[in-house]
């Protein structure tokens, strides 16, 4: 600018100002042409990334009712209840409170039969804080892709389900379980 | 007390009917109520719409058809907020400004011309029509800047501090780049000046003492755009130092007048664009020249045909403006927002000298009397 003195540099400024509001107004024209960038959301999502952290899944009927993920919480808001010891734990409660749930996984590792996982849904609404506590000892949310051990797991209660009821059918009834006479 | 009889009343209206008062209110409220509020609701879904797709995402289209309806939404919305009026506020002033604006910004559409026909109802035969709508025009900014010092209120205040200079320095290269034309045409009839630009497109004002008037429009165009505070020239309600600038404290129905009144203001300063220079309603088509059909029509008694070839005229109207209505966003979605001191340099130096020389341009080539390089007197 300054080579040409004041007045060749106000021509210069008329110039650039003139190019580059055009250059400007091509490159937001070309993006009317674009597809957009954003989705309607509740209708449409986007894919959710396979490291997604999101609201538990849990497979009620393999839990041991060990505690270990209980205890490995490190806000301690997995509550779980159970009756009889050790082999013959039965598990009465298994709720996450999601107002304190930090999504960190630490729960997964330590569970040795595999039946806590990290699912990939996100949203959770309701009214009141009791809604945010939710009860996977009723069956919601089941694990959707099992790892190797459990599938193994499921294979053999499978055979042993199967194993025992044909056992059962082919023992005679005993006295006082047969069908009432 | 005896009734009146029917005939009687029946008199008394009509001779209320009569007056051009009366009849000038009703039309008035007509109009504003069914033309140029729904056109101002068009023009803001049109913005909301065309910005979304520029920054690549879709925009309001949940709302009546393709989101049509969403800015009637927003209005309802509005109307059911609180007027909030802060302590230590000019409270006549603050009430009145709102109306300022409005009327200013919708009495400045009596001078655009609609149509060929002067039958029945006259488009717009204002006989210093483009003197009408710079006076009108000028208005608004009395509205604004009495809003903000009404306020109460620093930002306000800094913001119409910002509209008292931009405005008034760009009324001055608005009001000379009007002048360009009406030189050319010799009237400042805006109706007038629009059937000089009749019989295909190159007639329009664009194309007289060529460039002069072609850069003469640009220029208003960017005028215009400065003086309805249109970015790049926001600088009276910038967002980002301003908080809102001179409505800050303006809520409910009070605010969406005043953005209401924007987008009618933007619609009647690209209608007059379009009116001086870009054939107004004139087809620009060489076989239909909607002057002659509605002439004719008048000729054949055909009342149907010289209403229709008024309405065609009309929409032809409304869609120049609102592609320069358009222009105004796409220019609003690219260009950052200027200094105070960029705004006023290019309205004083460039704007001002540029203008000046197509109204000497203009004026030498009507001095020539050199018929093809002005309207078709």
């Amino acid at each position: 600018m300054d080579e040409g003195g004041a007045l060749m540099g106000y021509f210069e400024d008329m110039k650039s100002g003139i190019v580059t509001t055009l250059k400007g107004m091509k490159i937001t024209l070309g993006h009317v042409a674009e597809p957009t960038f954003t989705v309607e959301y509740p209708d449409v999502q986007k894919p959710i990334p396979p490291s997604e952290r999101g609201i538990h899944e849990f497979d009620v009927e393999r839990c041991i009712a060990c505690d270990n993920c209980a205890k490995a919480c490190p806000v301690d808001c997995i509550y779980i209840e159970s009756e009889g010891k050790g082999r013959n734990a039965r598990l009465q409660r298994f709720e996450i409170d999601y107002q304190k749930c930090l999504f960190c996984n630490l729960c997964v590792p330590p569970c040795p039969v595999d039946c806590i996982k990290m699912g990939r849904e996100f949203d959770l609404t309701g009214y009141t804080r009791e809604d945010m506590i939710v009860p996977f000892h009723r069956g919601v949310r089941p694990i959707k892709e099992k790892t190797k051990v459990a599938l193994e797991d499921i294979e053999k209660r499978r055979a042993d389900a199967a194993k025992a009821a044909a056992a059962k059918a082919a023992a005679p009834p005993a006295p006082g379980q047969g069908p009432a006479a | 007390m005896t009734p009146l009889p029917a005939s009687a009343l029946a008199d008394a209206a009509k001779a209320l009917w009569d007056l051009s008062l009366v009849r000038g209110l009703a039309w008035s409220v007509f109009i504003v109520l069914l033309v140029i509020t729904p056109m101002a609701l068009m023009s803001i879904w049109l913005e909301r719409r065309l910005s979304g797709k520029m920054q690549a995402r879709i925009g309001p289209n949940r709302v009546g058809p393709q989101g049509l309806l969403q800015t009637l939404a927003d209005g309802v919305k509005l109307l059911a907020k609180e007027n909030l009026v802060p302590t230590g506020a000019d409270r006549a002033l603050f009430h009145l400004a709102p109306i300022i604006v409005f009327v200013a910004a919708f009495g400045m559409y009596a001078a655009l011309p609609w149509g060929p026909s002067t039958a029945w109802a006259s488009p717009s035969n204002i006989a210093v029509g483009v003197l009408f709508v710079l006076a009108v025009g000028s208005l608004e900014a009395i509205g604004v800047i009495m809003a903000g010092w009404a306020s109460n209120n620093k930002w306000a205040l800094l913001g119409t501090m910002r509209v008292a200079a931009q405005v008034v320095s760009y009324e001055v290269p608005l009001g000379i780049c009007a002048l360009v034309p009406v030189l050319s045409a010799g009237t400042l009839n805006v109706q007038e000046m629009t059937l000089q630009q009749t019989g295909g497109f190159w007639h329009w004002g664009i194309f007289w003492a060529f460039p002069g008037n072609l850069v003469a429009f640009v220029v208003f165009f960017w005028a215009a755009l400065a003086n309805l505070k249109r970015a790049p020239f926001d600088l009276p309600e910038a967002e980002s130092e301003l908080v809102a600038g001179f409505h800050t404290e303006y809520s409910g129905m009070a605010f969406s007048i005043f953005f209401l009144a924007e987008y009618a203001g933007m619609f009647v300063l690209s209608g007059v664009a379009a009116a001086l220079w870009l054939g107004g309603w004139d087809t620009g088509i060489p076989g239909l020249d909607l002057a002659v059909k509605a002439r004719e029509a008048i000729a054949a008694d055909a009342a149907g045909w010289v209403v229709a070839w008024n309405l065609v005229g009309a929409a032809v109207m409304a869609f120049k403006a609102m592609v320069l209505v358009a222009v105004m966003m796409w220019l609003r979605w690219t260009l950052p927002r200027l200094r105070v001191d960029q705004v006023m340099r290019l309205c004083w130096k460039f704007f001002l000298p540029i203008s000046l020389l197509c109204l000497v341009w203009a004026a030498a080539w009507v001095a020539a009397d050199v018929p093809w390089m002005r309207g078709a007197r």
